[in-house]
């Protein structure tokens, strides 16, 4: 048996090898692609697209696209970064996003719902009423589900409604969501340590001052303004923000403004939420660990002369600070 | 046998109380006065008294005797006097520092007698319109006079422009100047930092300078050192200038030759400084993506002031369809037709609109009423 497997490998190598010796030109001319084929002698000069569509589709970058890093909360870009196309240019998928947005709401359902079945309701077993005589329908016990007060049969008992997803299908889709507000320009990054920062006039009385809710209600009308001044608030359809870690001032003015946006921490932020809100802002921070969490399709495990492929680079500086 | 032994000591309980009871206690004073031994001790222990003290002692030389001046007592509850002590407190250096308008202190009325003796014109209301109304303290800030400029917040860029030559003018300015820096050799360290807005005078001075485009590359005609100078000195925070009206600004971008927007924005440093600078004049935040797709000025104009036209809707879909607008049994709406529509349709809605103000009710809504309860009652539901 072994001979013979042997003996089909080498017939395959000289297979191979007859079809390398080949000239090129030949396997073009029965060979065809799917895809239609634009005519090469052609080569004229594209016009200059005039719709925004049409200059956006015109745009193929192959390695990196650019990504501007603005403070907060003034947003004055400060520096420029490139980020690789497989982290920030994906194409839209709604397949994945659709699969990804199933699979977060079924693993955050609670499942407690539980009702108790006739053995499970608290009482006697006694007999009701004679099984003959009243002229009634024959009963049984209290619990039977036909009585009110009685077991409920298939009711909902507690259960986990979890879903499966791949993880690779899963982490491009995170990507995807990503390249998605990238593209629409509703993603903005900014700088690390991304916090409100609060009028000084404010800061002195805030602690000790302002009470009975005047302090709220100063945060939500500045707040307000902040938002409306950035464009970001709600007539630009909400705002998310998503820092590191829980940012004290940042998180108490969003608190008072439900309507005009949301803020998160890196933990609690899921696919669906970055695709909720007219608007992302993000840390650099935030971005770059979110990538480097959710990039397992292009990351290999397997160990090859001692060294793993590792994913494209996340994020080089380009200019700025 | 009796019921409840020791009957004998029951009955003469209210004997043994009588004496001890409230209305036949000798008064305090009186059993003090009796007291033989209390105003020799008070001599005799004056000087312990000034020993322990250490000088004059507090309170009446025989507390037993003699009493304290009874203070001034207040009916009012314990929270309003200490209300009343706040106010004699100097107002906190925080507050004075502060250019915020808080809410004055809690302070108490005066009463009507007082207030009488100070203005004799006043008579006290005796209606609920007659008061003075005050507003809660959570519209505090919504209030005129309480929000000030303090309080405002004034990012990067200063309001959105939404005017198309606006923008192409400033698109303009914006280009001269990063090219002028270009130029200059200025570009690299200048490109992220924050240029000065500048005034209406240095706009038009920017403006002048002519660009000749050739093949994508552009050639400046002007007076460059002055722009470079101006830009690359040390930001000062003023106010932003005002910006060029709408029509001013239609007839500066007709004059100009459109080939200016043909000038290529191959550059990182190119694209990066305009989507800057254009962001802080005229308050567009050019996308990443947006400036990536962007290789002239013509296309950043494209991308940036044409706004991303919507989907058309099923009726106006519809509407340019021919064959639904011939049939006679066929009409199109735009959206659902409601019980309104149907009695706009046959003339009715004004009669019912006018019968109903008539009557004070509602056009639209319930006003905020619950349901008619009566049919629950009288049907058994409730």
């Amino acid at each position: 048996m072994a001979g013979k497997g042997i003996g089909c490998l080498a017939e395959a190598m000289a297979a191979l090898r007859v079809s390398a010796t080949k000239p090129a030109t030949i396997s073009r001319t029965f060979t065809r692609t799917m895809a239609t084929e634009a005519s090469v002698g052609e080569s004229k000069k594209p016009a200059t697209p005039a719709t925004p569509q049409a200059i956006l589709e015109s745009w193929n970058p192959i390695s990196t696209v650019p990504l501007t890093i603005h403070t907060f909360p003034s947003l004055e870009p400060t520096s420029l970064e490139q980020w690789s196309v497989n982290h920030l240019y994906l194409p839209l998928r709604r397949d994945l996003l659709h699969l990804a947005v199933v699979y977060e709401g079924d693993n955050t359902r609670q499942g407690t719902a539980s009702t108790k079945t006739r053995y499970e309701v608290h009482g006697s077993h006694r007999k009701m009423r004679p099984q003959k005589g009243t002229g009634r329908a024959r009963m049984g016990t209290k619990q039977s589900p036909i009585n009110r007060g009685g077991g409920k049969t298939f009711g909902p008992q507690p259960r986990n409604f979890g879903t499966n997803l791949n993880r690779k299908v899963y982490d491009k889709a995170w990507r995807t969501a990503l390249s998605y507000r990238y593209r629409k320009g509703d993603l903005i990054v900014c700088e690390d340590g991304m916090d409100l920062v609060l009028p000084t006039d404010f800061e002195l009385v805030a602690g000790k001052y302002m009470k009975d809710g005047l302090r709220e209600t100063y945060l939500k009308r500045y707040m307000r303004g902040v938002l409306s001044n950035l464009g970001l608030g709600r007539a630009g359809g909400r705002t998310l923000f998503v820092t590191g870690d829980r940012r004290e001032a940042l998180f108490e003015a969003m608190g008072q403004v439900p309507k005009d946006g949301r803020v998160l921490d890196l933990e609690d932020v899921d696919v669906k939420d970055l695709l909720e809100t007219g608007k992302v802002v993000l840390e650099r921070s935030v971005l770059k660990e979110l990538i480097e969490q959710h990039q397992s399709d292009l990351v290999s495990k397997v160990v090859m002369q001692g060294l793993v492929k590792g994913g494209p680079i996340v994020g080089t500086k380009i200019l700025g600070v | 046998m009796p019921r409840i032994p020791r009957v004998r000591g029951l009955s003469s309980l209210q004997a043994t109380i009588a004496p001890s009871c409230a209305a036949n206690r000798t008064p305090f004073a009186a059993r003090a006065a009796l007291s033989t031994s209390a105003r020799v001790q008070g001599k005799n222990t004056e000087w312990i008294r000034g020993k322990l003290w250490k000088g004059e002692a507090p309170g009446p030389a025989d507390p037993y005797t003699q009493r304290m001046e009874p203070e001034e007592v207040s009916n009012l509850p314990a929270e309003a006097r200490e209300v009343q002590s706040y106010a004699e407190y100097p107002t906190p250096e925080a507050v004075e520092q502060s250019r915020l308008v808080l809410p004055p202190r809690r302070t108490e009325a005066v009463t009507e007698k007082e207030l009488q003796s100070l203005d004799p014109s006043y008579v006290p209301a005796t209606e609920l319109s007659g008061l003075e109304q005050i507003k809660p303290l959570q519209t505090w800030w919504q209030q005129p006079g309480h929000w000030g400029q303090e309080s405002e917040f004034r990012g990067f860029a200063a309001g959105k422009v939404e005017d198309k030559s606006v923008v192409e003018l400033y698109l303009r300015r914006a280009v001269i100047e990063t090219l002028a820096l270009q130029e200059a050799g200025l570009l690299n360290e200048w490109a992220a930092k924050k240029w000065p807005a500048g005034e209406r005078a240095e706009l038009d001075q920017t403006l002048a300078v002519e660009i000749v485009v050739q093949d994508g590359k552009a050639t400046l005609k002007g007076d460059l050192s002055a722009i470079t100078g101006r830009l690359t000195s040390e930001v000062e925070e003023t106010e932003l200038a005002e910006r060029v009206s709408a029509d001013e600004a239609q007839e500066i971008v007709k004059a100009w030759d459109a080939s200016w927007k043909e000038v290529a924005l191959n550059d990182h440093y190119l694209k990066f400084a305009i989507r800057k600078r254009v962001y802080q004049l005229t308050g567009r935040l050019i996308p990443d993506s947006k400036l990536g797709a962007a290789r002239t000025a013509q296309h950043l104009l494209t991308l940036t002031v044409n706004p991303a036209k919507r989907g058309k809707k099923l009726a106006e879909v519809l509407e340019t369809q021919s064959n639904l607008s011939a049939l006679s049994n066929v009409k199109v709406h735009s959206r659902k037709v409601g019980p309104i529509d149907k009695e706009i349709a046959i003339g009715r809605w004004k009669v019912i609109e006018e019968e109903l103000s008539k009557r004070g009710l509602p056009v639209t809504g319930t006003a905020g009423l619950a349901k008619n309860k009566e049919r629950d009652w009288l049907s058994g539901r409730a």
